[in-house]
């Protein structure tokens, strides 16, 4: 089972002074990102002609990401609260 | 067009019984009808400067202020607000029939109005950039305003920011400004000479009165602002005045809980706040004497804003 | 309608034509039209997995939410209120106990409001999602059960057409659409919408009249017999055709014409629905329109329940219900 993960067609991101804010254009909600966060989607932010979703490995070894010093279990858990904010969703390919 | 002040009383008493006035404020025509001389005397008095015409043409508000029909008409009589024909309010008691005014165009300007993105602030202006106060009420935004612009800051609103979808700019209707119970004197000792109406007593928000728009507002009300400083005002009486810089996010997260419209909007209504709050240095203030308020904040006009990334 | 009518001023060309005013106006309802659709249509994933799997047949989806899934004409610029559901109903109580534990309860009514609900209407209260804070209608029947011929639920669910890549929900057949439209307009209270509601049956007659031609008016025809409601598109298709040009063919309204009341309530009823409907449009009401909208909001209720329960209804509405009443 091979998850990756990317953001949310719905959701356009704006940032703050260093913060980041998500809107859902989906449920309306507007969500204020924690760093550890804001990490992750940067990680996950593609640019034009990059494969679009992320596997947990390429996520931890992203340098913003790394920086937090997070081991899997951390990493996971963000990405599942981020994916019941509707903010990232989860591709699975057996 | 002519302005109120430039109709003879009986005139406009006439009108506004009869076919209404069309009153112009900002951006916006209102279709006013009412019989009841407190009406009259209120537009008279406090919308003076503004210009007024028809009624004729397309109006964006169409509201009558009346007395019920049937029994309290005539026994201890009471006051409606109409919209579209429609009564919106609980009736009031008759001599609040003009601060009902004021509340029920307040009422359209949150409920019907959906090319702007309101927020429940009041804003002012120095030069051309904007002072945005966001708060409900009680937060005494409408007091600071109404110091403010007795002090020289130009009046846009005491109650409702309009922010310009497609430009981003801040717009206003210079509409009379609402003071309640202490502020009263507060603003009278602060301003002797400013136009204050006469009070309203035991309104559902205590004692009511109006202060009069200065005529430089009223007539570059058409004209918007761009943002400048968003400040969270917070009436204190045992603190001293402080005024305290705020992060943008916790700014952002302020002034979409006191919009009236930003979930209806949707993503447009994102964009231009996170616009909003990115070009604007914000600020929480507590304050207890409207003097030194209006000093501390003159000062921050004074000093600019930091840069923006 | 403010944005259906910024989309077709749009579509046309004119844009630029009505004075800025008026514009700025129209645009803002077309913002809110559009901000509300994608709203309903992420409601309608989150609920698609929060219903049971129902017997006999998929929920069907009805009106507005009908109107968009399907991408009829205007659906978009329509400012949908709530998601209208419908389900056997034998399944509906056993759907609100589901429904209940994925967050979705009842909003606060006073006890008899409560239970004409339950034991008249065709629905239960409307469901709120404590969280989403979204409202759901859900419907065992297209009127309610009070009303003297109560048109067959079952024969719309089981013709129900799944909607292609949706695993969860059906919309009604286009003759089903156009039937629980005028049955809702003609037999429900809510007058103030009547203008809508009287532009909604005129598009979809003229959508599905175009798309499916004699098919479509075939179908209509014996589902109208089918569902005993012949009287109510006898009098949309004649109120459509004569306000609004609707291309209806001349054979369909001589068909429908056995359907119709004796001639002078005919008339009279016609009557006053125009009268109704024009007199809102306008503005302030003469006493006439008043009058002719209070006899047809009568003549609704009168639909829906026996005479001695209405005297009740009518009389604890305006004494009793906590409701505003507007003068």
């Amino acid at each position: 089972m091979y998850r990756r993960w990317e953001i949310d067609p719905h959701v356009r991101c704006r940032r703050l002074d260093d913060q980041l804010l998500a809107y859902h254009s989906g449920s309306g909600d507007t969500h204020l990102l924690t760093p550890f966060s804001d990490a992750i989607l940067t990680a996950l932010a593609v640019g034009p002609g990059e494969e679009a979703a992320r596997s947990l490995a390429e996520i931890r070894a992203d340098p913003g990401v790394a920086r937090f010093g997070a081991g899997d279990r951390e990493i996971a858990d963000a990405l599942w609260m981020l994916e019941e904010a509707g903010i990232v969703r989860v591709l699975e390919a057996a | 067009m002519s302005v109120v002040a430039d109709l003879p009383p009986a005139e406009l008493r006439d009108r506004l019984r009869g076919p209404g006035i069309d009153l112009v404020t900002g951006r916006f025509r209102t279709r006013i009808v009412s019989g009841l001389p407190e009406v009259t005397t209120g537009i008279a008095q406090l919308y003076r400067d503004f210009p007024v015409d028809g009624p004729t043409g397309f109006a964006d508000f169409h509201v009558a202020v009346a007395r019920p029909r049937g029994l309290r008409r005539w026994y201890r009589p009471q006051v409606l607000f109409r919209f579209d024909g429609r009564s919106v309010f609980k009736p009031l008691p008759g001599n609040q029939a003009f601060p009902m005014l004021e509340w029920g165009l307040n009422w359209c300007l949150t409920t019907q109005v959906h090319h702007y993105l309101v927020f429940h602030a009041a804003v002012v202006a120095n030069g051309e950039r904007a002072l945005v106060m966001p708060g409900p009420p009680g937060s005494g935004k409408s007091t600071l305003c109404a110091a403010l612009v007795t002090q020289g800051w130009r009046l846009l609103s005491d109650e409702m920011a309009l922010l310009d979808l497609e430009s981003g700019l801040i717009h206003g209707l210079a509409r009379p400004v609402s003071l309640k119970n202490e502020s009263i004197p507060a603003l009278q000792a602060l301003a002797p000479d400013a136009f204050v109406s006469a009070p309203c007593h035991d309104t559902l928000k205590g004692t009511v009165a109006h202060l009069r728009p200065p005529i430089d507002s009223v007539e570059r009300v058409r004209t918007p602002v761009r943002p400048g400083w968003i400040v969270f005002p917070r009436f204190v009486p045992q603190a001293a005045t402080e005024l305290l810089a705020r992060s943008r996010d916790t700014a952002f997260f302020g002034l979409v809980s006191n919009a009236f419209n930003y979930s209806a909007l949707g993503d447009i209504a994102f964009e231009r706040t996170v616009d909003l709050v990115a070009q604007s240095d914000c600020h929480d203030f507590s304050y207890i004497h409207l003097a030194e308020a209006v000093a501390r904040l003159g000062e921050l006009a004074g000093a600019g804003t930091r840069p923006v990334d | 309608m403010l944005a259906t009518l910024w989309d077709l001023l749009q579509a046309q060309g004119h844009a630029g034509a009505p004075p800025e005013p008026v514009r700025y106006q129209l645009w803002g309802a077309w913002l809110l039209a559009r901000r509300r659709t994608t709203a309903i249509l992420w409601e309608l994933r989150c609920l698609a997995a929060e219903l049971p799997v129902i017997e006999g047949g998929r929920p069907v989806l009805l009106k507005g939410v009908a109107y968009i899934v399907r991408d009829l004409p205007g659906a978009r610029s329509r400012l949908c209120g709530d998601i209208d559901l419908l389900v056997p109903r034998a399944e509906i109580d056993r759907v609100e106990r589901m429904l209940y534990w994925s967050g979705w309860s009842r909003g606060e009514l006073d006890p008899y409001d409560e239970q004409y609900y339950r034991q008249w209407m065709h629905q239960v209260p409307p469901l709120q999602h404590r969280r989403r804070r979204s409202t759901l209608d859900l419907h065992h029947n297209i009127l309610p059960e009070t009303v003297r011929q109560p048109p067959e639920p079952a024969r719309l669910i089981e013709r129900a057409e799944p909607i292609p890549g949706d695993p969860v929900f059906a919309t009604p057949t286009p003759a089903h659409m156009v039937i629980h439209s005028a049955a809702h307009l003609f037999a429900d209270s809510e007058w103030d919408k009547a203008v809508r509601d009287f532009y909604d049956l005129d598009r979809l007659l003229r959508h599905f009249g175009e798309q499916h031609g004699d098919a479509f008016w075939d179908e209509l025809l014996t589902e109208a017999q089918a569902m005993a409601c012949g009287r109510q598109v006898y009098y949309a298709l004649r109120c459509c055709s004569r306000w609004f040009a609707t291309p209806v063919p001349v054979t369909v309204l001589a068909r429908l014409r056995r359907f119709a009341p004796a001639a002078p309530i005919r008339a009279v009823l016609e009557r006053l629905f125009g009268l109704a409907t024009r007199a809102h449009a306008a503005g302030p009401s003469p006493r006439r329109t008043a009058a002719s909208r209070a006899l047809l909001f009568v003549r609704s209720h009168w639909i829906k329940m026996p005479p001695l329960m209405l005297m009740r209804h009518l009389f604890h509405k305006a004494f009793l219900s906590p409701r505003e009443e507007s003068p």
